[in-house]
Formats: C-alpha cells, structure tokens, sequence
C-alpha cells in the first residue's frame, strides 16, 4: 500500500485536484446550469497564489484565502448578469469569460506596465508563466506534506456539497433543475438561488487552482485554456450531475485512465471520447446512476439463470 | 452518520484502489557497478497533444540511436533500454512519467522533456531523486538553474540568435526591422526575447513588434501592417508550421523578396521549404544543426533516418539522436550505471563528436558548440556565407 | 493610413472563411437547438477527403471539391446517427450501427496485421451499414427518452475527440499541404497597393452564393418547409406527418457538407492541413452564430464579416496581442444586450 501511494503519489495530487473540479461544475449543473468558467476560475486561483508568493513574502495560506476571495468577488458581477442567459448562451458567455481570463494572464505584464513606474516589470511573463520553487516533499503520516492540503480541501467540500444535497437548499437547486418555472410559482427567488450555486461553484474551482499551482509549480496559461474546461465537464458527465458521489467517480476515473490506459498509446485518445460518448448515451445519469450498480448483480443473476437452465438441459439429456 | 463515514471510506477506497498495480517486470540492472544487462534510460516525449508534431520525430531519432549503439557494442555486454512515455503535451503528463520512470522503472537518466514548460514542472523530481536528465528540445531560460543533474543539449535561442542577427546585419546591413512572433507559446517567445537582446545590442530599430497565436493561420493583417512600415528584414519567431504560412501570405501580400525573413530554432525543419515552396527561398534562420552538416555521423545519420522513417529528420531529431550518444558516452566513461556517477562523467564531457558537431558542456550544463546560420536555396538549407 | 484598403480586403476575406464555417453551424443549432462541437472535426475531414482525392487518386481540385461535401456531409449523417440520434430515441439499429462503428476503429487504429485489418475495417463499415438501414426503418424506437439538455454537447465533444485521433492515426499531427499549383497564386492587384488571390475571390463569391442557396433551399422548397416545422416543434411534426429523423438527416448532411466545403477552400488557400484544425474554427464560429442570432443565416454570415472586420482592425490599428479579447468581448457584450443574437428572433417568438 505505501509502496503504491508513493509511486503513484503524483497520480493522486491529480485525481484529488480533479474531483474538486468536478465539485465545482457539478453544484452549478446539479442547479441545470451549464457554466464553462470553472478554468477561467481556476486560472485565477492558481495565479492569485502564484503571484502573491512570487512577488511578496505572505505565506501560501494567505495567498490561497485570498484566490478563494478573488473568486468570489469575482464570480458576483459575472453570475449577476449573465445568469439571465438561457443554458446554451450562459455556456458561451462563460467560455467567453474563459478565453479572456487567458489572454489577461498572457498579456498581463502589458497591462501592469501601463500603471507602473518600472516598464520591465515582470509579473505574469506572459507564455512562459510562473514558475514556483521546488521543495522536497516532507512526509507527514504517510503521505507528502504537499497532499494533505488537497486531501482536506476534496473532504471539505464533499462536505458541504453532500450537506447541502440532504438539505433544504439542495432540494430547491434540484427543483430548479428539474423546472425552473415551476420553482418560481412556489415562490423561490430562482434568481438568488442560482447566483449561489454559481459562486460556490466558481470559489470551489479557484481554490483548487490555488491548491494545484503548488503541484504542477508552473502556472502558464495554458494551463487553462477551453480543453480544460471541457475536461472538467466530462468529469461531472462521466460520474453523473445529480449526485455529488458522481463527480468523484467521473474525475477517479477519467484521470487515473489516461495513466492506466497508457499502454494504448497513440489510441488513447479514441477510447477517452468513446467513453465519453458511450456514457452519456447509454449511461445519461453517470456512474453514480443506482441502476449501474445493478448491472453486475443482474449479470450474475442472468449467468446463473443460464447454468441453472444448461444443466436442466443435460438432465434432460 | 455511519452512511456518510461508510460513503467516505467507499471514497478513498476508490481512490486508492482505482489504479490497475503495473507489473514492474522491467530489468532493475540499475546501481550496480559493472556495466552488463540492460541500463534503463527514460524518454518523454509529446507524441499526443498540441506538440504532437515534435514528439515523433524525437522518439524516431532516439530509438534508432539507441538501437545502433546496442548493435555497435559500444557498451561492452550492457545494452540500452529505452523507455519512451507520451506525456500528452501537458505538466502533469511530464511529473506523472517522470515518477514513474523514477520510481517503478528505476532509469539511470531521462531525456526530455519535449516542452520547456514541462521541464520545469517535471525536472525537480528528478534532480531531487539525483536521475540526471539531459533536455534535448528545451531552449528557453531557467532550465539547468535548476539544479546540478539537469543538462541540454539542444542550445538555447540566447546563445543562438545574437550571432545570426551579426552574420546577417553583416551582409544585408539593415537598419530597422519588424518583427512577428507566436505570443502564446514558449518556445517562440523564447525565440522573441533572444531577437529582440540582440536587435537592442547591435543598435538596430524596431518598428513594430506584432504577435499571433499558435495555430493561427491568417497573418495577413499583421503583414499588412509590417509592409506598410517598410523594413528592411522581418524577424520572424515561429514554428516551421506557422513560419510557411508567413512567407507564403507576405510574398503573396507583395513584400519584396528583398525584405529577408529571419527566424530561429524553430524554422529548422524540412517542413518549413515543404510547405511555403517557392516563398521559402531566401528565408534565413540561425539554429544548432544544419542537415547538411559535415559534423561527424551526421551523414549516415540522415542517411539512416530517411531509410528507417521514410523522412528527413529535422533538428530536434538531431538533438534528440545526439543526446542518447552523450548519455552512452557518459555511462561508457563513468563505466557504472549508478545515475550520480553518470551524472559526474556527464559533466565531464568535452569536445565529443557528435552530430551536432564537437561538443560540451560548460560548467553550468549548457551545450557548447558552435551555431549555425543557414539559408534556403533551391528549396534546401544551405550554410550561409 | 495606405494599408487600409488591403485591411479591409483581409477583413472581408476573414470573414468571408469564417461565414463559409458558421453556415453549417447554424443550420443545425436552428433547426435541432443543438450546438454540434464536432463541426470542427468534420470541417477538418472534408479538408482531408478532398486530400485523399487529389494525392492517391489524382482527381483534379475541381472534382475533389465536391466530393469533399459530399464525403462530409454522410459524415455529418453519421455523426448524428451515433452521437445525437441515440439521445433522442434508442433503437436496436443504433446498437447494431455503434456496434459496426466500434468495430470499425478497431480495424482502423487497432495493432492488426494488414489481412485482417482491412477485413475488420470492411466488416465494421457493412455492419455499419446495416445498422443504419435497420434503424431508418423500424419506425418504433427501444424507448424514447429524456436526457439532460446538455447531453449532445458533452457527445459532440466525445465525437471530435474520436473524429481528431482518428485523423492524427491516419495522417500525423503535423502539417500536410495539398500539392503545389493546384490553383493560380498570382494575386490580382484591386488598387495599387492592395491585392487579392484567386482562392480568395473564390471564397468569397463561393461564401455568397452558397448562402444564397441556402437561403432559397430554407425558404422556398418543401425540404426548407420541413426543416423550419422541426425547428419549430419537433412533436408537431411528427404528427403532420414529416419524416423528421430524414428531415434531420438532410439537415445534417447540408451542414456536413457546408463545414466540408470550408475545410478544402480554408485548406487550400492557407495551405495548411492538420488534424486540429477545427478547434481553431470552432470558437470563432461559436462567436459568429452566437452573435449573429441562432439558427439565421443571413445573421450569421453578417456576424461573420464583423467578426472578421474586428480581428483585422484590432490587429491593425490597436494590437495584435488582444485581438482576440475583442472578439470575446464584442460575443459577450451582445449576449447581455441582444442574448437571442443581433438578427435572431427571441425564444417566445420562436417557440
């Protein structure tokens, strides 16, 4: 087992950073809310830390409190006004949001040195990005002392996410989901209700990004760009959009796939978008659907039904 | 409570248990002291992603070097065993293989990987597990900063560029230039920055400094612009993709062919002349291997990569052949397959032949040997004089 | 100010490339009120089928052209009847086609021996085949069934994911070009300082006159009449009497057949093929169906010469590094504005 958790330990920084992403878009599609700017959020997260430990001296939990406030303060405005759009157009405006997050961070020192005395300061350094200093991983209980916090942050907001699924506040996210005009009838502000689905989203997504910036240590962006967010999606997808279990599920395996199918090589890719594909046809509510669950049982019941058959066939006989 | 806890454990279950266990039935001849059986060397490559079109060409090359220096005997009884892993393109492709490579398969040196930004995200694990890696695409700066078993050889665009733009100020002797460059990608912006010291250190103005993204295929506003500013050169820092769309859109947009069009490392490629046809001619580009080179090898090099890969291999095949002889060279000489005393005899390593010419590394790890600067003639790359 | 004619010229030319590819794009989002992701990808193959044609069969461009659309369109038929189609109705004949369409990929990139390969790959195209008969004509599906909205987007994605590997197995991710002289080059001078090549003028009088096709085909014949009632109410169709999955099919295969003709004439004049060349398209064209109201063309070709006009004048007269930033911006500031798009009418009057 610890042989395995330290030969895999980078797998597992991934997986855990993932299943946080796959939180975060899953709360705003659990409110039938379909928002792309979970990289943009992450970009900014991951940038607020890298910036401040690059340029300043405040500690990195300082540093990740304030992407996690940056994205907030953030995510209010946009989810104000473009909460109005209709699902296909809220994605667009928030892909939108997305590519512009990118080009500010690419071209961001430009910006800075039209406000700053010194006209070769370097901030964002645009493609090549930030690069944070290595340090060795101290263990800490078996596992690196750069995993625990991601460890804690999944757990955390499994928490809330799987709090606020049995509560009150869930049933009317899934109320909307389900009809939103019929929500609105019985009185529900679908307005509000919706602006915090997408900023718990969006603050979710930039703490992890701020989480995550320490692991990969190089924050450019492109890191962030539109595969991103459509990766992110399909964790939700995969694992399933009504039940907060689903995202965990979608991003375990989508990410540790690639690792597990690396034997594919060159093919990979065709078996990453045939499960794609073949999930949302066949499997819509994702792997955390109870009924898939059910399959294998039936399986065992249909083989065992066929034995039982075959040898009354050979008594027969 | 139980079925939340019971839920949580489900979760980390998953999470620890997803994973299939990979047999590591690969060779450990590593740390012992004789050389004999099979030393695990590591490669990462892009062969899927956005840099999928370098990959190839660099897995091609090392695999042919090794398999010829298996054949050679140039390591007495031990062979090479090359393990290539695809890192997709992306930082956490790159860690991911290289803590494998590390720890389950226990290589003796990485080379690669393919992206400078990968390198920086992937190197310190090696360097902390004291794996030597030699890079054998990344040009950008910051790359053996960090840390004493982190070496290239492919040479970076600051080394490069400052004696192109001298060589070719000599001969053209322009006065103001424009300049164009990929803004979004590492390699190129790498390429700007080098550009833009050496046009600053020889005194040579710039008129305008225009960008454009990777994959982009329409210049011609940009273009458009430059010709309307009249330079006397055009600086172009871009991959040989993008390049052969520049100069195909400029000489169609009716900038002279008197206006020379100067790029860097990435222009090398057999591709560029392929591509932009007859628009390539006079196309100017400072780099690290000539294809024509009379370095030693590098003919039957050539000769032996078209037969094997039906291609001509461009320079970061060069680099990539060249980087698995300079490890052989280092395991030769440190006679051990123990990774620090590869690393020591690495260092070491002056005035070895190779295709890229007599080669060293100075004492910070970077490549020494000298650039070149060639121009398109008749559809191939020719020194020029 | 002397590059301003031959700026306006790459603007026009841009938008023109861009309309070409946003056509297609609409029809679709229109008619089915589904964005098709892998429009990108089918863009990219038409350009490669007319590759095919012209490198191992010789054809001349003019020939390869159409067969590109042609190739492009089925293409685009086939991608509903596995990506989207299942979303709408399952039947056993879409089991039997995804069954054929797995088999197929296994010929095609699996690690086979050539015998069987192409047995495997000829095996796969007629169950394939069969399926797709099987399915046009039970007229009962499994179960009809309701999936969330987003579904045939996130199956868009899968398919381009499908679609681009299978494109980099076959040709390599790098460049290809088509063959040297397969047009004229020799730009033709509009003033003194500004020119305009062959290919161009061909996208541009091409982009026009499809677009004034496409608008008779939806406007004036009875297939136009068809396609307008689905987009209007699938469920009222049916039960006038429309044909709808044949209706849906035509549509598709016209919008298969747009992206196809993007992908040769984009091909050729930027002599660059490569498997990712759709993504490059694809958010551009979001932009330019978004903005010029969905499901209308005419919007979307207007939409198209201003995003075209935008880029080219950012580059020109602002700066290239965030020319893209106002596209974006221009998409976002008409969807606070305008959400159903400048030309598009809103969701109550179309529905």
């Amino acid at each position: 087992m610890f042989e395995f958790l330290s030969n895999n330990i980078s797998t597992i920084n991934f997986v855990l950073i993932n299943i946080s992403l796959g939180l975060s878009i899953y709360i705003t599609l659990a409110t039938g809310l379909l928002s792309l700017a979970n990289a943009g959020f992450m970009a900014i997260g991951a940038y607020t830390v890298a910036i401040i430990q690059t340029q300043t001296h405040i500690p990195f939990s300082f540093g990740f409190v304030m992407a996690i406030a940056l994205g907030v303060t953030l995510a209010l405005p946009i989810g104000i006004v473009a909460l109005g759009l209709r699902d296909i157009y809220l994605a667009i405006a928030t892909l939108g949001f997305g590519e512009i997050v990118r080009i500010i961070a690419l071209n961001g020192d430009k910006v800075v040195r039209l406000f700053s005395t010194n006209k070769d300061v370097i901030v964002f350094n645009g493609a090549e990005g930030i690069t944070l200093a290595y340090k060795t991983p101290t263990i800490i209980f078996g596992l690196p002392d750069t995993t625990w916090p991601i460890l804690i942050y999944c757990l955390v907001a499994i928490y809330i996410l799987a709090t606020l699924h049995n509560s009150r506040y869930g049933r009317i996210l899934a109320s909307i989901r389900q009809d939103e005009t019929a929500a609105s009838t019985l009185g529900i502000n679908v307005a509000r209700y919706k602006l915090f689905a997408f900023v718990l989203g969006s603050a979710i997504a930039a703490g992890a990004g701020a989480l995550g910036a320490p692991i990969v240590r190089v924050v450019d962006p492109h890191n962030y760009v539109f595969s991103r967010g459509v990766d992110i999606l399909a964790y939700a997808v995969l694992g399933g959009m009504t039940h907060w279990v689903g995202p965990i599920l979608g991003a375990t395996v989508l990410t540790s796939l690639p690792e597990a199918l690396r034997f594919l090589k060159d093919q990979r890719d065709i078996v990453n978008g045939l499960i794609i594909m073949l999930s949302i046809i066949y499997l819509p509510a994702g792997l955390a659907d109870p009924r898939v669950w059910t399959i294998p049982r039936k399986l065992f019941a249909l083989l065992g039904s066929m034995r039982s058959s075959a040898r009354n066939d050979s008594k027969g006989l | 409570m139980k079925t939340r806890s019971f839920l949580f454990l489900t979760i980390l279950m998953v999470l620890f248990g997803a994973y299939p266990v990979f047999d590591s039935s690969v060779a450990n001849a590593a740390q012992t002291n004789t050389l004999s059986g099979e030393i695990p060397i590591g490669a990462v490559w892009s062969l899927t992603g956005d840099a999928a079109v370098y990959g190839p060409s660099q897995k091609n090359a090392s695999e042919l070097a090794a398999e010829q220096i298996n054949k050679s005997g140039m390591l007495g009884a031990a062979k090479i065993k090359l393990i290539t892993e695809d890192d997709r393109s992306t930082k956490e492709g790159a860690i991911t293989a290289f803590d494998k490579l590390i720890k389950e398969y226990k290589v003796v040196a990485i080379l690669g990987p393919t992206l400078s930004n990968s390198a920086k995200a992937a190197d310190p694990i090696a360097q902390a597990a004291k794996v030597p890696v030699l890079a054998v695409s990344n040009t950008a700066g910051g790359i053996v900063e960090m840390g004493d078993f982190i070496f290239r050889d492919s040479l970076p665009e600051m080394l490069v560029q400052p004696n192109t733009i001298k060589q070719t100020k000599n001969k053209f002797g322009y006065k103001k230039v424009a300049i164009l460059y990929g803004n979004d990608d590492v390699f190129t912006k790498g390429g700007y920055d080098a550009f833009k010291k050496a046009l600053d250190d020889q005194g040579i103005k710039i008129l305008a400094t225009e960008t454009f993204n990777k994959k982009d295929s329409d210049f011609s506003a940009q273009l458009t612009k430059i010709k309307g500013l009249k330079p006397d050169a055009i600086i172009v820092s871009a991959l040989a993709e993008e390049a052969a769309s520049i100069m195909s859109q400029a000489r169609q947009l009716g900038i002279p062919a008197s206006v020379p069009i100067i790029g860097g490392n990435g222009f090398n490629s057999p591709k560029l002349a392929q591509l932009a046809g007859p628009a390539a001619e006079g196309a100017i580009t400072g780099a690290a291997w000539l294809i024509t080179n009379d370095t030693p090898g590098n003919k039957a090099f050539v000769e032996a990569y078209h037969k094997k890969y039906g291609a001509n291999p461009d320079q970061f095949a060069a680099q990539a052949y060249a980087g698995v002889y300079i490890l052989a060279d280092a395991i030769k000489t440190a006679g051990s397959s123990n990774p620090v005393a590869i690393r020591d005899a690495m260092a070491k390593i002056k005035n070895l032949d190779t295709v890229l010419g007599k080669f060293s590394f100075d004492s910070r790890r970077e490549p020494v040997h000298a650039p070149v600067v060639q121009i398109i003639k008749n559809g191939q790359f020719v020194l020029f004089k | 100010m002397s590059d301003l004619p031959q700026q306006l010229i790459n603007g026009l030319w841009q938008g023109a490339a861009l309309a070409l590819f946003a056509m297609g794009y609409t029809l679709v989002f229109g008619v089915l009120d589904i964005i098709n992701l892998a429009q990108g990808a089918t863009y990219m193959w038409g350009a490669f089928f007319a590759f095919l044609c012209v490198t191992k069969l010789n054809w001349p461009i003019w020939y390869a052209i159409p067969a590109a659309m042609v190739g492009a369109g089925f293409l685009a038929v086939l991608l509903d009847r596995l990506a989207f189609k299942p979303l709408r109705s399952l039947t056993s004949g879409g089991l039997v086609l995804w069954a054929g369409f797995i088999v197929f990929l296994l010929g095609a990139v699996g690690n086979l021996s050539q015998d069987i390969k192409w047995v495997t790959i000829v095996s796969g195209a007629l169950i394939m085949l069969g399926g797709f008969v099987l399915d046009y004509r039970s007229g009962k599906p499994l179960r009809t069934r309701e999936v969330p909205h987003l579904a045939p987007i996130i199956s868009s994605i899968g398919a381009t994911f499908i679609l681009v590997s299978l494109a980099i197995s076959q040709f390599g991710a790098q460049v290809s070009r088509f063959p040297p002289n397969l047009f004229p080059v020799k730009p033709y001078n509009v003033t003194a300082e500004a020119v305009i090549s062959p290919i161009q003028v061909l996208v541009l009088g091409l982009s026009l006159g499809l677009m004034i096709i496409l608008s008779f085909l939806i406007n004036r014949t009875q297939m136009g009449r068809a396609i307008r009632a689905i987009a209007w109410s699938e469920r009222t169709s049916r039960l006038l009497g429309i044909n709808v999955d044949y209706v849906i099919a035509q549509t598709f295969f016209i919008s298969g057949a747009l992206a196809g003709a993007a992908g040769v004439l984009l091909g050729l004049a930027f002599n660059r093929l490569e498997p990712n060349m759709g993504g490059e398209v694809e958010l551009a064209g979001l932009t330019v169906i978004i903005v010029g109201g969905m499901g209308s063309i005419g919007g979307a070709a207007i939409a198209a010469f201003l995003v075209g006009m935008i880029r080219v004048l950012s580059v020109a007269y602002i700066d290239s590094s965030f020319r893209d930033a106002f596209v974006f911006g221009l998409l976002i500031l008409v969807l606070l504005l305008r959400p159903s798009g400048i030309f598009g009418r809103s969701k109550t009057v179309r529905a």
